[in-house]
Formats: structure tokens, C-alpha cells, sequence
């Protein structure tokens, strides 16, 4: 870790306007975490146009307040209603809502919240010291090692969201397909513009990832759902938990953060995959103490939140260090970067050492605080839960179709957004993943680009792809990352292996 | 309960089919394309074009699965359940919502349709208080506008642009940047 930067940093952190934005992002955060319905990826789209008017660190820092305070909210939802406030908590749901039925809400919600924060602090720290390095490796790499990556991550997310690998795919392609409209910078043709003028600049992202998440999930509500009907454990009062609860914690959380900061590091889509290894694991450990798990066991809440925070963290290192999105969340913030015309990636760490080492910082000072709005103020977090779901997906509209308005004070967007949301929609009814989509629109102009550059400098040679090291084994580490899970199901199937 | 997955499974061929199409809209499109200057030794077909195959493939490996039988699990519901027969009238009343707030937006301004779009949408969701629900939207929209246009001054229409007679050759002339 470069320490005069990091003190620099923490110093820049401590300003009031900085800290300010933080504890607005740690709020947010937890509220988006709280609120069924809206994830980190949304909050922050919707708040994308206070980049219009707000400096780039205090944007950045509410912004990355928000990835990490939704990790910790979403466990409030988990325990006290039988349903994830977002996709990360989906494993916490599974023990914590049982915990919460058996009157050990407050246990559940505490371990949920100190998971999260030692996750997140450990994290963090393997993020300051782990970042610049792997900076310092991107300067050296070239632009065919970039595109390698970058095709890594569409794979690993295409074949790991999902139910099959060719919807994943879709989904992806989709997106790339998308991401293709408006002007080619480089040659100035047009494509898939269809001589409308309007859609020569391409589609903006805040519309896309707006319609996709909020449009396209409550025409889905208002078309295959029925609201209402769901129970709310009771919880008021402080969370607390006993020396039993500690002791049987501290050795999840440790192995949530073990688990969650390499699988954010590299692309795996998000928080579902390692919150749900987590969870595997510890209820594979438990077997040989005690038979608590499917009955609220504490192990299965303290691995997976734990496992959310280290992943969000993890995330934060490819962005930073390469400017590579490994989850929509992430990519959401790779377009926040970008409004401020801040290429993230490696030289970040020489052009800006201080804006990105104040965030780095932030981050910490961020942890702490949704530490202390979390854990003694859970109860308070709770009472959102009264919020009628019809209210709550009305609002969700509202602010979404404000936030695609006011990007270019045009209606056109509202009318893009509402048949971009259709298609969300349909994916949704039809089983297809919406992350590959989102990171295929963010990643793929940026992918044609290294593609190009990587064959302009080897005069048109398609060898120059596969001429370093670096790129082969990224492309045997993708080939084994779409395979192995296949192998391994395949030999569990013909009974090769138990 | 055999008609009901046979509809199901009709709904899903057509999905794809759809997307199959647009494959062929990327594909076609990528054809026509007229590069007018190209630098370097990639020009703008290249990834289109990929993309386009890749696409068409894929989807065309979709309908063959989906006709052998292969369905789509449909994502669960927050705060809510699933069903699967879809639920016409909710749903038509929000696209309604969102098209009339897309048209009207810029002619009647925010703090009209704000309110109307967010009153329509819980109501369609089931929100049953009348009186209270038009408090809510009332409220939230007014906050919203304030917030929006004096907290982070980005612009909201206030709307009734109408009523100020407009000079008809400044209407022209913002007409034409597009």
C-alpha cells in the first residue's frame, strides 16, 4: 500500500462536503437495501445525474456508500420479511427468516451487520494494498491482454447468470447488440440508427439501466404478480447477541470475506455466487456440531452477509485497478466515472492518486458508519418494511422515469425507456439473466475499442490476440470456467463422482 | 393444465422467435452499412457483424430447445408471489400511465403528471385508500420537483408553455437542432 497517498487520502476524506456525501450514500444504501424491489445497480442509475452537478469525489464516494450500504440493508429485509432486499441476500433469507420466527431476530440482524462490517473492513484493506499493484500490472498490458479480459468477463457472466448458458449468452449479445446503436467514433458510420437522429449518440445508459431494473420490473410486478400476503416477523429494540452468537460467528465471517473478495475480483456477476458458496459451506460445516440449519442456524446468516461485503469490496479492485465492471453494480459506477470524463483503470492511480485514494478512504470511514446506522438503529430500518408494496413500486417509476427525463431534458428517453422495459419484461417471464445485458451495452464499445487498437498495432494480424502469455491463460481460464461446472454436473449425473 | 404450458410454451417460442428476428435486424443492418472513411484495419462491420452471427445462432439453438421442450423459469416476485397467468389490467393501466406521462410530461409539467403517473401505478398495484394514496403522490411529487430543480438544479417542466405566447421564429430555430 502506498501509505503517503493512502494519509492524503484520508485526510481529503475527512472534509465536511465528503463526509457529508458519505453518510447520504450510507443512508441511501441502506434504505435501497431495505426496500424490496430496488438494488444497488438502480439506486445508483437513478442518481446518476447528480453527476451533472456534483464534484467527482463526493460523487464517487455516495456512490460507493451506496454499493456497500445496500449489502448491509438487504439483511434486514431478509430476516424480517421472507424475501431478500436484493439479490445478495437471497442465502440469508434462507436461516435468517427462521431465525426471526424462533424470536432471534435481533441475533440474526447483529451478526448480519458485524459480518458486514469486519467484511468489509478486511476487504477494504486487501483492496488498498491489492489495487495499486494490479494497476501497476495494467500499465504494462497491452491492448489485446485488455480485450482478453474483457472477454473473460462476458463469458464468466453470461455462463454463470442464469439458468442455461445459451440465455446467458443471449442476454449478453443482446446487450453488445445494443450497445452497437449510434455513431462509430472511429469511421462516423451509423449503426442500427435507423436515420433517427436522436438515437445517433447511442442509447444513454442511466435510460437503459433505468428502464431494465425499475420499468421493467414493475410492468413485470403488474403483469405476473399479486402483491400482498406477505408475513413481517416483528422486530423493535436493539440487536444484540449473546457470547454463543459470537462464538459461532466469528469463524463464518472470516470465511464469508475469504470466499466473497476473490469471486468480486474476478467477473462472477455479482453477490449470488459467493453468498450462495458461502452458504453451502458453512451448512456443510455445521453438519458435524449440530443439525440447526434449515431451523435458523447463525453460521448460515454470518457466512453469506459477510460474503455480500467482501464481494462488493472485491468488485471495487478490477474497477479501480482496470477499469473492468465485474457486476452490473460495478459497471453502473464504471458510467459514473466516465460522466465525469474520469477513465477508471490503471492510470487512475498516477492521474488521480488523490480523488481515487479519498474513495479508497471513504470507504472505510463509509464501512464504520453503516456499522453504527445499522446495528443499533435495525429496529428503525425495520419500519420501512410498512410501506405498502403498491406505494413502493410506484415510487420506484416515478423516480425512474425522472431520472431518464432529466439526463437530456427529453421526453424521447421516456419513450425508449418504456420499450426497453417491455423487453425487461420479457426476460424476466422467459428466464433471462439481466446482468450479462447491462455489462455487454457498458463493456462492449470499450471491448471494440482495445480489439481494434490490439490489431492496428500488429498491422491487421488476428494472431496479435493470443501473443502474450497473459492473453492465453485468460482464455484457458475462461474455457475453464464454462466447462468445469458442466464437467462437474455431468460426472455427479452419470454417477462418476459423489 | 396441459393448454395453460401449451400457451406458455406458444409465448416463449414467440419471445425468441422475436429475438431470433432482431439478430437479423443487426445482421441486415450491418450489410447496408456504407463505410464512408475507414481508418485502420478494422472498420465498423466487423463487431456487428459478430455480434449478429453470434446472436442468430444462439437464438436459432433457443427455438430448437424450446421445442424439444425447454422452459424458461420465471423470476419471483418481492413482496409478492407469482402467477402465471398474466394479469391484463393492471398491467395495461401501467403502460398507460407511463405512455401518457411520456406524452403529456412537457404540455402539463411535472407536478401535474407526477402526481397522476404515481397515483395511477399504485392504484393499478392495488393500493386501495383513495384519499390517502392522492396525499402520498401529491406529496411525494412536490418534494421530488423541489429537489430536483432547486437542490440539484436540474430541470423538471413546470409545463403550460402555452400560456406564454411563444415568439413563433424562436420555436423555429430550436426546432431545427435536430
Amino acid at each position: 500500500m502506498d501509505l503517503a497517498n493512502f494519509l492524503a487520502g484520508f485526510s481529503a476524506s475527512l472534509t465536511w462536503t465528503n463526509l457529508g456525501f458519505g453518510l447520504l450514500g450510507t443512508i441511501l444504501g441502506t434504505l435501497v437495501g431495505v426496500l424490496p424491489g430496488i438494488g444497488p445497480a438502480l439506486a445508483i442509475s437513478l442518481l446518476l445525474p447528480v453527476t451533472l452537478v456534483v464534484e467527482p469525489t463526493a460523487a464517487l464516494i455516495m456512490f460507493a456508500a451506496i454499493y456497500y450500504g445496500t449489502m448491509f440493508g438487504g439483511s434486514t429485509t431478509s430476516i424480517l420479511l421472507n424475501a431478500p432486499g436484493e439479490s445478495g441476500s437471497v442465502m440469508t433469507t434462507l436461516e435468517g427468516n427462521k431465525m426471526a420466527r424462533n424470536g432471534r431476530a435481533g441475533a440474526a440482524l447483529a451478526t448480519a451487520a458485524i459480518g458486514s462490517f469486519v467484511a468489509g473492513a478486511i476487504a477494504t484493506g486487501i483492496l488498498a494494498v491489492a489495487a495499486p499493484t494490479i494497476a501497476w500490472i495494467g500499465i504494462r498490458m497491452t491492448p489485446a491482454d485488455f480485450f482478453a479480459l474483457m472477454v473473460l468477463a462476458f463469458g464468466a457472466v453470461g455462463s454463470i447468470m442464469g439458468q442455461s448458458l445459451k440465455r446467458g449468452l443471449i442476454s449478453l449479445f443482446m446487450g453488445l447488440a445494443i450497445g452497437l446503436i449510434g455513431l462509430d467514433l472511429q469511421s462516423g458510420s451509423q449503426r442500427l440508427t435507423f436515420e433517427i437522429p436522436r438515437l445517433t449518440d447511442g442509447i444513454e445508459t442511466v435510460v437503459l439501466i433505468v428502464s431494465l431494473f425499475a420499468l421493467g420490473e414493475v410492468l413485470y410486478v403488474a403483469l405476473y404478480g399479486r402483491l400482498g400476503g406477505v408475513k413481517r416477523n416483528e422486530f423493535t429494540g436493539f440487536a444484540t447477541m449473546t457470547k454463543n452468537d459470537w462464538k459461532r460467528s466469528w469463524k463464518p465471517w472470516l470465511r464469508g470475506t475469504a470466499i466473497g473478495f476473490p469471486t468480486g475480483v474476478l467477473p462472477a456477476g455479482g453477490s449470488e455466487l459467493p453468498t450462495f458458496l458461502s452458504y453451502s459451506l458453512e451448512k456443510k460445516l455445521a453438519k458435524k456440531k449440530h443439525d440447526e440449519f434449515g431451523n435458523g442456524a447463525i453460521e448460515g446468516v454470518a457466512g453469506p452477509e459477510a460474503a455480500n461485503n467482501a464481494n462488493a469490496a472485491g468488485a471495487m479492485v478490477p474497477l479501480l485497478a482496470l477499469g473492468i465492471p465485474t457486476s452490473a453494480t460495478a459497471a453502473v459506477l464504471l458510467v459514473a466515472f466516465q460522466q465525469f470524463n474520469i477513465s477508471a483503470g490503471p492510470l487512475l492511480f498516477t492521474d488521480q492518486p488523490l480523488l481515487v485514494w479519498t474513495l479508497i478512504a471513504s470507504l472505510f470511514i463509509g464501512n464504520l458508519l453503516l456499522l453504527v446506522i445499522n446495528w443499533p438503529l435495525a429496529g428503525v430500518w425495520a419500519q420501512l418494511l410498512r410501506i405498502p408494496a403498491p406505494y413502493l413500486y410506484a415510487g420506484i417509476i416515478t423516480f425512474a422515469l425522472v431520472g431518464a427525463y432529466v439526463i437530456n431534458s427529453a421526453n424521447f428517453d421516456i419513450w425508449i425507456a418504456l420499450v426497453i422495459g417491455v423487453l425487461g419484461l420479457l426476460f424476466r417471464r422467459f428466464g433471462y439473466p439481466i446482468t450479462p445485458l447491462i455489462l455487454g451495452v457498458i463493456l462492449g464499445p470499450m471491448a471494440e475499442q482495445e480489439f481494434r487498437r490490439a490489431l492496428q498495432g500488429a498491422a491487421g494480424d488476428p494472431a496479435v490476440l493470443v501473443s502474450t502469455p497473459f492473453t492465453i491463460a485468460v482464455y484457458i481460464l475462461l474455457f475453464l470456467v464454462i466447462t468445469a461446472p458442466r464437467l462437474y454436473s455431468w460426472l455427479k449425473k452419470t454417477g462418476k463422482i459423489k | 393444465m396441459i393448454l395453460n404450458s401449451a400457451k406458455e410454451a406458444k409465448g416463449e417460442l414467440v419471445f425468441t422467435s422475436f429475438l431470433f428476428a432482431l439478430s437479423i435486424v443487426v445482421l441486415v443492418d450491418t450489410i447496408n452499412l456504407t463505410e464512408s472513411n475507414v481508418v485502420g484495419f478494422v472498420g465498423p462491420k466487423v463487431f456487428p457483424f459478430a455480434i449478429g452471427i453470434a446472436l442468430f445462432v444462439l437464438s436459432g439453438l433457443q427455438i430448437v430447445s424450446v421445442l424439444r421442450g425447454e422452459r424458461g423459469t420465471p423470476e419471483g416476485v418481492e413482496g409478492g408471489q407469482q402467477v402465471d397467468k398474466p394479469v391484463w389490467r393492471p398491467f395495461i393501466q401501467v403502460v398507460i400511465a407511463v405512455i401518457a406521462y411520456a406524452a403529456l410530461i412537457d404540455l402539463l409539467g411535472f407536478l401535474i403528471m407526477g402526481p397522476v403517473l404515481f397515483f395511477t401505478i399504485a392504484h393499478a398495484l392495488g393500493a386501495t385508500k383513495k384519499l390517502k394514496l392522492a396525499i402520498v403522490s401529491i406529496v411525494l411529487a412536490v418534494v421530488v420537483f423541489f429537489g430536483f430543480t432547486q437542490g440539484l438544479r436540474l430541470y423538471l417542466p413546470l409545463g403550460f408553455d402555452f400560456i406564454n405566447q411563444v415568439d413563433p421564429s424562436v420555436e423555429e430555430d430550436s426546432g431545427e437542432t435536430w
